[in-house]
């Protein structure tokens, strides 16, 4: 079963003039989303699998989906890394 | 000292996006030394965000550089914001798991609650209201986690029964404001706080809690006192929630009248909402915007109001004020004795002897007294 990806509960984040401004943690460094990324972030706001984000983002963006979730397995890596998404792996 | 011209800008970049307003956007980019002149107002001022808005839709004339500088400033701004937002996101943990009961106030409570885009609205600090009772278990909390009050209480039990808010800072300079009330000096104090917790609270979801802040009405009432007590002249962010809120559709504005009634706040109130109609240039007329143009006060309102107003109005004369906003002579009694036999550590660093403390009062007092003078002429 894949897992899935969404926003951490307690991130904290604004819509900026060109994406998402988003922060995990008072002492973490804010992150800054923009174009496809901050995207992403509009449709993790319910938990998807990378499929199902990169099939929902092939449709706004010009891409094969296999290729938009080859692109998307580090950028989730990374905002999984600064705490600003949550991954969960279901049972 | 702003020039009229960056005044005018800066009162038009307050009132951005409200319906009914009539702004003096200029017709052209300003000029770079005008253009460095609005920039500093406008940090100063907490409009970042809605500099932002205005040069990148075109509202406000920009050159491209002016406009990369707005967005940064803007976005700059919007990182602040979050941090704070964290911060208090991981207060209200702390706080709820030890059982103190708080309304989220000012920023973060108007920005998600009434205005049409929280980016909108910039602050600089956290305030809770803090039930009497359970403020110096939050204050105690707070020092758990790095915390320091940034004044020492007067006396023990001062804060209370008797202060409008204590401040608390961390070693990063992340401030949180412990309110008790919602006004200094008497005004303050005649707030019920009582009718504050009875009121239903508005909800807000931040960071994956839901925090409680106060209802519509006391938004309002705690944005007219916080404009009009604040500064002076007021700040342009608090008559931008005036207007934010009074030109939406959640307030009773006859509850707000009885409201202002019971703390007797009505000059305040009034003052305040007239201030943000004509400093925002706001010409939708509401039933409270119609109320507060024909509402006189009369008597000692009047003088209040004026000794309020005024910029030489000390903390001190606050204090001497304040006395007859206290009920009952052993409460009185309480509050002097605070503040004029002060324990040790509230002293240091402050007026060391009574006599100097005495002196220092009435050279206030005297600055206060020639002010409300002044402005009553």
């Amino acid at each position: 079963v894949p897992a899935t990806f969404h926003r951490a509960s307690d991130a904290v984040w604004r819509q900026s003039h060109d994406g998402v401004l988003v922060l995990a943690a008072p002492d973490h460094d804010v992150v800054s989303l923009t174009g496809a990324a901050a995207a992403l972030w509009q449709l993790l706001d319910v938990p998807r699998s990378v499929d199902e984000a990169a099939r929902a983002l092939a449709e706004a963006y010009t891409g094969a989906p296999e290729q938009i979730a080859a692109d998307l397995d580090p950028l989730l890596a990374d905002l999984v890394a600064r705490g600003v998404v949550d991954r969960v792996t279901r049972p | 000292m702003t020039s009229p011209e960056i005044a005018a800008q800066l009162r038009a970049i307050a009132a951005y996006g409200l319906p009914g307003s009539l702004p003096a956007w200029p017709a052209a980019p300003l000029d770079p030394v005008q253009w460095e002149e609005l920039v500093l107002h406008v940090r100063l001022q907490r409009l970042s965000p809605l500099l932002a808005r205005a040069v990148s839709d075109g509202t406000l004339p920009a050159t491209d550089p002016q406009i990369k500088e707005a967005l940064d400033v803007g976005t700059q701004a919007l990182a602040r914001v979050l941090v704070l937002e964290a911060t208090l996101v991981q207060a209200a943990g702390l706080l709820g798991d030890a059982g103190v009961a708080f309304r989220v106030l000012k920023g973060p409570a108007v920005a998600h609650l009434d205005y049409p885009d929280p980016a909108w609205r910039d602050f600089g600090d956290i305030d809770l209201l803090v039930r009497p009772d359970h403020l110096e278990l939050a204050i105690a909390m707070s020092g758990r986690h790095g915390y320091a009050r940034r004044f020492p209480e007067p006396r023990a039990g001062f804060d209370r029964r008797f202060t409008k808010s204590v401040s608390v800072v961390n070693p990063d300079g992340l401030e949180f404001d412990l309110h008790r009330t919602l006004a200094p000096g008497p005004l303050g104090l005649r707030v019920q706080v009582d009718m504050l917790w009875d009121a239903p609270p508005a909800r807000l979801r931040l960071g994956g809690r839901t925090l409680d802040a106060m209802g519509p009405d006391e938004r309002l009432l705690h944005a007219c006192y916080h404009a009009v007590l604040g500064n002076s002249p007021p700040r342009l962010v608090p008559l931008r929630d005036i207007g934010q809120l009074l030109l939406g559709d959640a307030i009773d504005p006859d509850r707000v009248r009885r409201l202002a009634a019971a703390w007797r706040g009505q000059a305040v109130v009034a003052h305040a909402i007239s201030t943000a109609w004509s400093s925002l240039r706001l010409t939708d007329q509401v039933a409270l915007s119609t109320w507060a143009a024909e509402y006189v006060p009369r008597g000692r309102e009047r003088k209040e109001l004026a000794r309020a107003i005024s910029p030489r109005y000390t903390f001190t004369a606050q204090a001497v004020d304040a006395v007859r906003a206290i009920r009952g002579p052993r409460d009185r009694l309480a509050y002097l004795t605070a503040l004029a036999f002060p324990d040790r550590r509230y002293l240091r660093g402050r007026h060391p002897s009574f006599t100097a403390r005495l002196r220092h009062a009435v050279t206030e007092l005297a600055g206060a007294r020639t002010s409300t003078k002044e402005s009553h002429d």
